[in-house]
């Protein structure tokens, strides 16, 4: 490492004392971070004229990420298959394992769906039908680990709208975060900052956790209403954590979480988001949480839908 | 066109560039699942390369440039990258107490490990200010592997940054440049 000094003409006539100079950097950083700061609030608040920059910022950069998502994706499978090669042989056992155990449920399965039919109308979930939709591929994914995102080559010319759902037919993908004319940006649920309010769906008379674990709190009884709770995402692409869910209400491990739909919510009731996969009671909050299993393939997305529904205040 | 202006111009260009490598590469080649950040490579680069000044005012122009890309709040990444620039010119191998006009050198390492520092604290400092400011939950899983990646990917590149940023403050008023040599 060498260190080199280059002094200019304007150096030679005058030169700041190194206190002046410390304190015109702290000066310069205190302003910009000032600025930052106000960016920030604007922007948390939801300034028009800065979504307008991010849509702008989006049209420029959507273009570059498609055609090197394009260009780049033969050579990114590959790379993919070698980096992951442990984690694919781990994904393939756990995979060869739940086929088993599908396979073992396959019976089951028109019970079920009679079951989901039945939970559905029993709590109202009319998704699938009455809003419009815009089907769109997916033409990039995330480009860093600070948030989880995809982008839509198509955008508000074709009605979309920030805070739409998006889904594919296995369930929720997420909610439209940022768009321009003929691009998307999608936050995924997997996304930490992701917050989806959901209800169980779940099977007739099954146990909640409290009986489960022999630790009913006092005064717990199950009832037949479907817990209420919230699935956060944790930056993992299969699977998040659902929170607030009630000790009285059975979450039976297996159910399916729904969008509740609630007044105001940006989601329709009934997409569903996940399935509950580990349960746990926390006493001292005395609520339940559990570990979910997204519904959607949010590693292997190529088109999704997004539906035209604006929530209702 | 002036030095200032020709400053200016030259970091403008490299920040485009790695905007573009984010975009285009780094999304692609994920490491271990991990996307690096490769704009806080210019607030590291631009603080060793031509002090905590221009480096700060790089850190905060690659910053806003990344929160436009991402969903993240603006202003959040820029104010990070800002200090981490003005920072990492502190660290300097050299320091301020090198006399001017004086080469000294270091191993290429000591800026690795000065990149690989300097990008793991300003991961950190995003996730923190995130949560302070905009409420962002930290990540839960997967953050040791993924600020060991960082460091690894940036430790090795920020010599290269260095190089790159040392090119842009060529023939302006520089306080001091710290160019990595191979030894």
């Amino acid at each position: 490492v060498a260190v080199r000094q280059r002094p200019s003409g304007g150096e030679r006539n005058w030169r700041p004392s190194g206190g002046e100079r410390v304190g015109r950097r702290r000066y310069t950083l205190a302003l910009l971070l000032l600025t930052a700061f106000t960016l920030l609030t604007l922007d948390v608040r939801g300034f028009a004229p800065l979504a307008a920059v991010r849509s702008a910022a989006l049209a420029v950069s959507a273009p570059v990420g498609e055609v090197a998502a394009g260009a780049f994706r033969p050579l990114g499978d590959a790379w993919a298959g070698m980096s992951g090669g442990a984690e694919l042989r781990r994904e393939n056992e756990e995979l060869r394992r739940r086929v088993e155990e599908l396979d073992a449920r396959v019976a089951h399965d028109a019970a079920t769906e009679t079951e989901l039919a039945r939970l559905r109308r029993a709590v109202d979930l009319p998704w699938a039908g009455g809003l419009g939709r815009v089907t769109a591929q997916v033409t990039s994914g995330p480009i860093a680990d600070f948030d989880v995102t995809v982008e839509l080559d198509k955008g508000s010319d074709a009605g979309i709208d920030v805070g739409m759902p998006v889904v594919v037919g296995a369930g929720l993908v997420g909610s439209v975060v940022q768009v321009s004319g003929g691009r998307t940006v999608v936050r995924l649920v997997s996304d930490r900052s992701s917050r989806v309010g959901v209800v169980t769906a779940r099977v007739e008379g099954a146990p909640s956790a409290g009986e489960r674990t022999g630790r009913p709190s006092a005064g717990e009884r199950t009832t037949a209403e479907p817990a209420l709770g919230l699935v956060e995402g944790r930056g993992e692409r299969r699977g998040g954590v659902a929170t607030g869910f009630d000790l009285t209400k059975p979450v039976p491990v297996g159910a399916v979480l729904v969008t509740a739909g609630t007044p105001g919510s940006r989601y329709p009731a009934g997409i569903p988001v996940g399935t509950v996969e580990r349960v746990e009671v926390d006493d001292v909050a005395s609520q339940q949480a559990a570990d979910v299993r997204f519904a959607a393939p949010l590693d292997d997305l190529a088109f999704v839908t997004v539906l035209l529904h604006r929530p209702v205040s | 066109m002036g030095p200032t202006a020709r400053l200016v111009r030259r970091v403008a260009l490299v920040i485009v560039s790695a905007a573009v490598v984010q975009v285009a590469v780094v999304s692609a080649f994920p490491v271990a699942g991990v996307r690096p950040p490769v704009l806080v490579l210019v607030a590291i680069g631009a603080g060793l390369a031509l002090g905590p000044g221009v480096g700060a005012g790089a850190g905060f122009a690659a910053g806003l440039t990344f929160d436009l890309l991402l969903s993240t709040p603006l202003g959040l990444c820029a104010g990070v990258f800002a200090v981490t620039g003005q920072l990492v010119a502190r660290f300097r191998p050299s320091g301020r107490s090198v006399p001017r006009r004086t080469a000294g050198s270091v191993p290429w390492w000591h800026v690795a490990l000065i990149g690989a520092g300097a990008t793991v604290a300003a991961y950190l400092a995003v996730l923190v200010a995130g949560l302070l400011l905009a409420q962002r939950p930290l990540p839960t899983d997967g953050l040791v592997l993924a600020l060991l990646v960082m460091a690894g990917a940036h430790g090795l590149c920020t010599p290269v940054a260095v190089r790159i940023l040392a090119w842009a403050g060529a023939g302006d008023r520089a306080p001091a440049a710290v160019v990595a040599r191979g030894r």
